[in-house]
């Protein structure tokens, strides 16, 4: 065993390593943002014409450019506000009307206003005010709750939960033209609620706020809710309550009537089963009512719970969604004196059930989804002329009361009528639960998957997130043989697209024409009876083919005739007799070939576009196996480099400027043969890099000195056991290298990140090339494998998961399989409040997939009904993605957890299911319901056995199985009929969520209890529960990092780690028959002993899962990964050496100092500790940001750590992508 | 003696203006109510939490959170205590 470092002893020496201390470091670094939205927004933020969204998750602002003529959502950037967001909206000052701006409340007790800078080089939201008006956190008194502002962006107001009511007045600079800002005007009222609140529009007169309130004080009080407008008097500068005036007592929404010039002003008010329009007295204090259409299935009671007030022309309409998903139009009819007179509604279409509608201009409608993919939809028409039923408000009185006949009012779902979807955002919330499978030994091309189950209701999944790039296939054709190299060209240097396709096999080669069909051409002029090494177009109008037995030189003088089929003028070069052409590199001036006998020859082209040789040949000290000639800088004729490498493995630079031709700059000395090289600059980095694909498998990026030559910063990857080749790529305009080994790869700068990625495909090319055609004219890549050649795009850089899903029927709750057969997974649903289906019962017969209407419940969801529960228990193979059974659970059952358990002694193979039934009085009854493996990947129902509990967590355990009920631990072995109860203790905790098991020591996770060490003596079947934690935590999940150590995250957003102390741990497995632990005294009234708290850290989003394996191809470097519900993805990586915990504590000491962290104003150590302070975690989302500081700001900072900006940018990525990134 | 009349009047004040501030004749039902005040707004203001209970009690968000701020009107039911008496 390790001896433990005490304290006392000062290390000196910065490299000793963390791992034989007793205190863990951790590096948090989010690897996939959370997707769960707060609210969506949009407006003109970069000043132009076109309309921005910007999607707000708790603790990120994302914006999203629309581009109207591809219907495509095109991420711009997303920014970590490093504090939780509870309220924003989007407004525009008056006057000065180029720009708007986002208005902000959060925990930072600061109103915040953010404007969008894109005067540097990365686009970012910068605040201009940070209004302090409160306490930090989330508090019920603190404004901020809602927040809205007068249309005319004249005044904003902030409302808390309780009393607080917070009125900003802004105003126009006249001299600067900028945005000013008063002290807040404060309109409190004791024991008040506010449900919601809204600004109205009422032209230019004084800005009027309108909320829904509750006074409290007087409970006897039968009618409270009331309808409270607030008028800000802009000459006397003071708030005044208005009017007030009673509603019924379900309103929960509002939403403004355009007014001034453009309508009747007044606020619509959402409320059970009914919209009202309201308006404050005098003007327009008609009261109109409209009931909401209900579904002629579904009597339950319907909500409004979001919608947008869009404008066209003098008119204007809005879009209501109720709890259902349903959308309904929404017209008043006024008169020319703006007097209102009616309303009418009619049902529009379904979208999924959404936080927030935004209606574009330019005809989209962006539907931000609460729990499934965010959709964008472009408006086909607005529903004017189609037959659905119209409700006019004259036919409705003040209540739905007077509505005895339903059916009158209710309409029948429709498949999208008006609305077309053009584009989704990919979203994995909610995340229910999940897993990390690791890529094993055996099978080294399967890249590590995080399989989520996802999504509530109809609309629900199974996920398979990868970190690769999504890919869309064009061609897939089969070849007369196996090929091994492919090429384009372009015949001229003015043509747009490729022209040839030129595929080499081993001993011949072959050219096709790209157009309208790949055909091949029989006059190219090409050498056909020898494989081809590379292709150049030349100068102006020429192409040389080097192959192995020469160069052969083609020139295209009549190609301007549009005569095609003219065939080129050749003129041939040969090396000498018995020697071969091994590589080459080339350039559109410059060729250098390396010949078979070590001699390497450059040539250069002259005016008439003729091959001219240099003098000279170079004789270099070993086979050149591969050549590179750079990019040609701008503004020069020739690129200035040559990297040569040679089979002693080693790379050589040359110059080949023409001082100084093949003259030797640099040798780099390599671990293996360099397969292939590459010298390209990356976008976004005037850097010259060399790329070196070596025949190992390692990848090597490094950088060359564009004056000496010299090679630097070398930063190495490991892509698989297959030799790499390189080529060269351009996707979304960036310079990209495509890496070909067992995976395809491609490699990218992002923010003067460089990544490297694998590509999701149905093939792991053997080589490939970029490809540029008129009908893929971006992001073309052609490869081939074995004898197979196609044609695909990338879709997107910034997507960094490719997300596969299987549908599920209801929401899924666990999931499991079994160690035999790894890919068929079984998982639980259960929905609320939902339907049943005529289905049989469980074990009579089973049941394939959803109903016959899939398509219709996926978009509308399932029927409701309240208090009845649906649920059932699905198999899936997640290799061909096909459900392989079904089961319905009947009896109002709702699951509850799920294990598969192997019983030792009966040698039978389990699945175990904990379920709940509620019968038709309110009695629950409790069951486990075991099902039998019978192979085939086939399981069948064998009992069910009555338990006096919620069966919240099984796991097998000792060959038996180990049931939390409660807060009872209890083993059942089986029987014939049921399950037989062997054990039992009653822990002191209030009920068991989760139990794992290493060895005999039991570890039980308490719902609000935190966690338990519970150590099974198998000799007196006793549970001795020894260690517990001193706080008491409300678990979501957790995990065992090593035998005396969990790590385990809360409801509240925190994740933790607890660890025994090595002398209790060792204790209470030497203590064999558990007599000296039984009776040792409780410790204020707990177990004997205590857990350590070592690492705490709020991370804002829930933890579902955490999993220490290896997100690595190579298996190498675990970590631990992390997801939450709100669809976070994260990595916990430890910091080993200590030295580079003190450098990653350093610079985020000097990236606080430099600026602030959070563009809202939130003290980044009180944000990491919100509710327990942060320890022994290093916040890599921080050090990240120093990628996007300004190239004086890292100067200043690696000044004060004594590095260059380069080193610290070099670490900062070195340790993400040592641990898979 | 006069201070003891200030701190009483400042206690006053700050009782007042401060929801929750409590005295020796502070009644259970008063600490109770106060407390679940907290908790139901907190519930819904988190965003996290919020989800967490949308989530289980497959509802809106929107919904969710209408019902937490409806629970605290009358947190421990005390109308409906009234009635029965």
């Amino acid at each position: 065993m390790a001896s433990v470092v005490s304290d006392n002893e000062s290390d000196d020496d910065n490299n000793t390593s963390l791992t034989s201390s007793n205190s863990l470091f951790l590096y948090n670094l989010t690897l996939q943002e959370p997707s769960a939205s707060i609210k969506s927004v949009h407006g003109h933020f970069l000043g132009k014409k076109t309309e921005e969204i910007v999607i707000t998750t708790s603790t990120y602002l994302r914006l999203y450019k629309p581009d109207p003529s591809t219907g495509k959502l095109i991420k711009l950037f997303s920014q970590n506000v490093f504090s939780i967001i509870r309220s924003v909206i989007s407004f525009r000052i008056t006057g000065n009307a180029s720009k708007d701006y986002l208005a902000i409340t959060s925990d930072s007790g600061n109103f915040s206003i953010l404007q969008l800078d894109d005067s540097g080089k990365n686009l970012k939201f910068v605040s201009l005010f940070n209004e302090p008006y409160q306490k930090t956190g989330i508090r019920r008194l603190s404004p901020g709750f809602v927040i809205d502002s007068d249309s005319k962006g004249r005044a904003i107001m902030l409302s808390s939960v309780e009393k607080n009511n917070l009125l900003y007045v802004l105003n126009r600079d006249h001299e600067t033209n900028k945005l000013t800002i008063s002290s807040p005007l404060e309109a409190n009222r004791s024991m008040i609620l506010t449900f919601t609140m809204c600004g109205l529009d009422v032209g230019y007169d004084n800005p009027i706020f309108v909320s829904i309130e509750v006074d409290y004080g007087n409970i006897n009080n039968e009618k409270r809710k009331q309808l409270t407008f607030y008028e800000l008097d802009l000459g006397l500068n003071h708030v005044i309550k208005k009017s007030t005036s009673l509603i019924d007592e379900s309103s929960n929404f509002l939403i403004h009537v355009p007014g001034g010039n453009d309508g009747p002003s007044g606020v619509l008010v959402g409320c059970k089963n009914f919209i009202q329009y309201r308006n404050f007295s005098n003007k327009n204090s008609k009261i109109l009512t409209l009931p909401i259409p209900r579904r002629i299935v579904d009597y339950e009671d319907n909500y409004i719970i979001t919608g947008v007030v869009h404008s066209i022309k003098n008119s204007f309409f809005f879009l209501l969604q109720s709890n259902l998903g349903d959308l309904f139009k929404v017209i008043i009819n006024y008169s020319k004196s703006l007097q209102v007179q009616s309303m009418n509604i009619k049902y529009f279409d379904t979208v999924p059930i959404a936080t927030s509608l935004i209606i574009l201009k330019s005809g989209f409608l962006f539907v931000d989804s609460e729990n499934s993919d965010k959709l964008f939809y472009q408006f086909e028409k607005l529903g004017d002329d189609d037959n659905e039923k119209v409700f006019n408000s004259h036919d409705y009185f003040n209540t739905s009361e007077e509505i005895d006949n339903l059916e009158e009012i209710s309409f029948k779902t429709k498949p999208l009528d008006n609305l077309i979807l053009v584009d989704i955002i990919n979203s994995i919330n909610p995340v229910i639960n999940s897993q990390l499978i690791s890529s094993t030994a055996s099978n080294l091309t399967e890249l590590p998957k995080i399989l989520s189950l996802c999504g509530t209701n109809s609309r629900s999944s199974l996920k398979l997130l990868e970190n690769s790039l999504t890919t869309s296939e064009l061609v897939d054709s089969e070849l007369p043989q196996n090929a091994v190299s492919i090429w384009t060209t372009k015949l001229s240097s003015k043509d747009e697209y490729d022209k040839y396709l030129i595929l080499s096999f081993i001993e011949t080669t072959l050219v096709l024409t790209i157009g309208e069909n790949v055909e091949e051409v029989s006059n190219s002029g090409f050498v056909l009876d020898s494989p081809t090494i590379s292709v150049q177009q030349l100068g102006l109008n020429s192409l040389i083919q080097i192959h192995t037995n020469g160069i052969r030189h083609l020139s295209y003088l009549n190609m301007d005739d549009e005569s095609q089929e003219t065939e080129p003028k050749i003129v041939e070069w040969f090396p000498p007799a018995g020697i071969k052409i091994t590589s080459a590199a080339s350039t559109n001036y410059q060729v250098a070939i390396g010949l078979s006998n070590r001699d390497l020859v450059y040539f250069e082209i002259d005016d008439d576009e003729q091959l001219i040789e240099y003098s000279e040949r170079k004789e270099m000290p070993g086979q050149i196996i591969s050549l590179s000639l750079g990019d040609i800088p701008e503004g020069k004729l020739r690129s200035p480099f040559l990297a040569v490498g040679c089979n002693d493995q080693t790379i050589r630079i040359l110059s080949v400027d023409p001082s100084s031709t093949l003259e030797l700059l640099s040798v780099q000395a390599l671990s293996s043969n360099a397969s292939s090289l590459i010298i390209m600059s990356m976008s976004g980095n005037n850097t010259l890099y060399v790329h070196v694909g070596m025949a190992n498998g390692i990848y090597v990026k490094t950088i060359l000195d564009p004056i000496t030559g010299q090679l630097s910063d070398t930063s190495i990857r490991y892509l698989g056991p297959k030799g790499i080749k390189l080529s060269k790529l351009k996707v979304d305009g960036k310079e990209c290298i495509l890496a070909m080994s067992i995976k395809t790869y491609i490699g990218f700068m992002v923010k003067n990140n460089f990544k490297i990625i694998p590509i999701n495909y149905k093939f792991n090319l053997d080589h490939g090339s970029s490809f540029v055609s008129e009908e893929c004219p971006s992001n073309g890549i052609v490869g081939i494998f074995e004898n197979n050649l196609m044609i695909f795009t990338i879709e997107r850089l910034s997507d960094e998961f490719n997300i596969e899903s299987i549908p599920l029927m209801y929401t899924p709750t666990r999931f499991t399989n079994f160690k035999k057969e790894p890919n068929v997974f079984y998982i639980i649903e259960s929905d609320k409040n939902v339907r049943g289906f005529e289905r049989k019962l469980i074990g009579e017969k089973e049941n394939k997939g959803k109903p016959d209407k899939e398509n219709e419940y996926e978009q509308f969801g399932y029927d409701r009904e309240n208090d009845n529960n649906v649920s059932c228990l699905q198999a899936i193979n997640i290799n061909s993605k096909e459900l392989v059974q079904h089961f319905e659970f009947l009896n109002n059952e709702t699951c509850l957890s799920l294990s598969t358990c192997y019983f030792k002694e009966k040698d039978m193979s389990c699945l175990i299911v904990g379920t709940k039934s509620i019968s038709k009085s309110g009695t629950s009854k409790y069951y486990l319901k075991t099902f039998q493996e019978i192979g085939n990947n086939k399981i069948k129902y064998l009992h069910d056995t009555k338990i006096d509990g919620e069966a919240v967590a099984l796991i097998e355990f000792d060959g038996r199985l180990l049931v939390g009920v409660d807060n009872f631990l209890r083993i059942y072995e089986i029987g014939k009929k049921q399950l037989l109860k062997k054990g039992e203790c009653q822990l002191n905790c209030n009920r068991i969520i989760k139990i794992l098991t290493q060895g005999y020591r039991i570890y039980v996770g308490d719902i609000r209890d935190s966690i338990i060490f519970v150590s099974y003596k198998k000799k007196n079947n006793l549970f001795i529960p020894f260690a517990e934690d001193i706080v008491k935590r409300h678990t979501s999940s957790f995990s065992i990092i090593d035998y005396d150590t969990v790590i385990g995250g809360d409801r509240f957003g925190n994740f933790w780690v607890l660890r025994c102390p090595r002398k209790i741990s060792k204790m209470s497995d030497e203590d064999l028959d558990g007599n000296y632990l039984m009776y040792q005294d409780s410790y204020l009234g707990g177990t004997p002993y205590r857990l350590e708290l070592v690492c705490h850290f709020f991370i804002e989003d829930i933890p579902i899962s955490f999993d220490k394996k290896s997100l690595n191809i190579s298996g190498l470097n675990e970590s631990i990964i992390y997801t939450g519900l709100e669809g976070t993805v994260g990595v916990l990586i430890p910091i080993l050496v200590k030295s580079e915990l003190i450098f990653f504590e350093k610079l985020i000491k000097l990236i606080k100092k430099m600026k602030e962290v959070s563009v809202l104003g939130r003290n980044h150590l009180k944000y990491r500790s919100y509710y327990v302070p942060m320890r022994n975690v290093v916040d890599g989302d921080l050090c990240e940001t120093y990628l996007n500081l300004t190239e004086d700001e890292k100067r200043k900072i690696g000044i004060e750590m004594d590095y260059t900006v380069r080193e610290i940018e070099g670490k900062i990525a070195s340790i993400r992508s040592k641990f898979g990134f | 003696m006069s201070d003891k009349l200030r701190d009483q009047q400042l206690f006053d004040h700050l009782k007042s203006r401060y929801i929750g501030v409590g005295d020796a004749d502070t009644t259970q039902d008063e600490w109770i109510s106060n407390i679940k005040r907290d908790t139901y707004s907190s519930f819904a203001s988190h965003p996290n939490l919020l989800y967490y209970y949308s989530i289980s009690t497959n509802q809106p968000k929107a919904l969710t959170q209408f019902h937490f701020i409806n629970k605290m009107i009358d947190p421990i039911n005390k109308k409906s205590e009234n009635e029965n008496s």
